[in-house]
């Protein structure tokens, strides 16, 4: 799911493509680091170490391989501040492994950044349910949602940055569906296993305790 | 990374353990499952490594834990940016396009999903007997000059006309070490290219680091507006201002 260096950056739309995309993480970002208190700084190293990591754990699909995302776990846990969390780990990732670019940075986060957030806004509620079932399956739609949402993000760009990236563009939506469903397994049962473990990493990160409560 | 998962997915089987249902249990069980299915293969970089040998460019496409880039199509491009040949790589990720110009060639792989790989052939490894159209930067006009230890480029009749066996048989060795040649470079090339667990281990360190700078910097601006907000607890009391004797 990373743009690499190259493509974005020949062309007077792709230059600004990339403009936009640095800009709106910038603002994500600033948005999140506001929201991220004492406490959850640990969280957000955690995350994002392991956000870094899952990008090598990969599987072959097809003639190609993927690898896992976990954006909507990100997102489910820190919400705003998946941003931060999320630009830290993908800007190492182009240090250490070369995926990306530096000039793709601000769109690479914004792709899988703003689906967290999205995922983290319709389905944090639902992962406290007391009921597990609903907090499962709130955790795999959220999984899902944001992969989905990331390559409709992605095949978006593709298709306003020039005619020569639509065939990539609908590759790139079809090659994310089995991710999606991979995805969305993996963070149903991360959620349940955290519910268990370590309940508090739940707890809405953005939101003073007393005004969170436990629907039936 | 595959440890902490199993670890997880251990320690969540236990502290279930008690319970008779629960759907924790089951997606503990999953977890493992994936992690022990999960091939031990790393990222998501596709790379291509290719030589000319005689009048051919041969290559092999992989992704960075060593498989292969199937189906990708292959360009070669000129020095002007001119495309050259187009190709495909087959089952095993490799594939060669002719040669007819000495000069350096910019072999281009596209997987098709995003993945694009880039290398170039010099043309200083293309054999001397191809024209070459125009004076481009790296290829000499003259025959090669080659260095002494890299002899892959079929070393050019002088004028005199040396015995046609002994010739074959120059070509058959040259050839032989060619091809060595080339998989000792292709080996070199997967190894650099191999991510590795201290590039990771690099990484989340980094973010460790900077998790410790985050506490620093929210401490400090914690501490200030704590002192900030509250009464200074050298300052003296209300009451007791009143109560000392003078």
């Amino acid at each position: 799911m990373h743009i690499p260096e190259g493509p974005l950056s020949v062309s007077a739309v792709g230059i600004g493509i990339l403009g936009a995309g640095a800009a709106l993480t910038a603002a994500g970002t600033a948005w999140g680091l506001r929201k991220m208190d004492y406490e959850r700084v640990p969280q957000v190293a955690l995350l994002s170490s392991a956000f870094f990591a899952a990008s090598l754990i990969h599987v072959p699909l097809g003639g190609t391989s993927v690898h896992l995302v976990l954006s909507g776990l990100v997102g489910l846990v820190l919400g705003w501040a998946a941003f931060p969390a999320i630009l830290i780990a993908i800007a190492l990732q182009a240090a250490f492994f070369g995926f990306g670019g530096i000039t793709t940075l601000g769109v690479n986060t914004l792709v899988m950044a703003l689906p967290a957030v999205v995922s983290y806004a319709l389905f944090h509620p639902l992962v406290h349910s007391n009921r597990e079932i609903v907090a499962a399956v709130a955790g795999c739609a959220a999984g899902m949602m944001a992969i989905l949402m990331g390559a409709f993000l992605l095949a978006g760009i593709l298709t306003a940055a020039g005619h020569q990236f639509h065939r990539l563009a609908q590759t790139v939506l079809l090659a994310h569906l089995p991710v999606a469903v991979i995805e969305g397994m993996v963070t149903s049962s991360a959620v349940l296993f955290l519910r268990k473990v370590r309940p508090e990493l739940l707890d809405a990160p953005c939101v003073p305790a007393e005004v969170r409560t436990l629907d039936a | 990374m595959l440890y902490d998962l199993i670890r997880a997915g251990i320690a969540s089987l236990r502290t279930q353990g008690r319970r008779r249902h629960g759907l924790g249990r089951q997606f503990a069980l999953a977890m493992i499952l994936a992690a022990l299915i999960n091939p031990q293969a790393w990222a998501h970089k596709a790379n291509v490594f290719a030589a000319a040998q005689g009048k051919t460019i041969s290559g092999e496409a992989y992704f960075r834990d060593g498989t292969p880039v199937r189906g990708a199509r292959v360009t070669v491009f000129d020095p002007e940016g001119k495309p050259l040949a187009e190709s495909q790589t087959d089952a095993k990720g490799k594939f060669s396009v002719p040669i007819v110009r000495r000069c350096n060639h910019r072999v281009v792989v596209d997987a098709g999903d995003g993945h694009v790989a880039e290398y170039l052939v010099r043309a200083e490894e293309i054999p001397a007997d191809l024209p070459d159209k125009k004076a481009s930067g790296a290829a000499p006009v003259s025959p090669p000059v080659a260095p002494p230890t890299e002899s892959d480029a079929v070393p050019t009749p002088d004028g005199s006309a040396p015995p046609s066996d002994d010739m074959a048989a120059v070509r058959a060795e040259l050839e032989a070490l060619q091809t060595q040649l080339v998989q000792l470079r292709r080996d070199l090339a997967a190894r650099e290219d191999r991510a590795r667990w201290s590039d990771m281990l690099g990484g989340i360190g980094y973010i460790l680091g900077l998790m410790g700078l985050a506490f620093y910097f929210l401490g400090a601006s914690a501490k200030s507006k704590k002192a900030a907000q509250q009464p200074e607890p050298a300052s003296v009391p209300m009451d007791r201002a009143k109560v000392s004797p003078t």
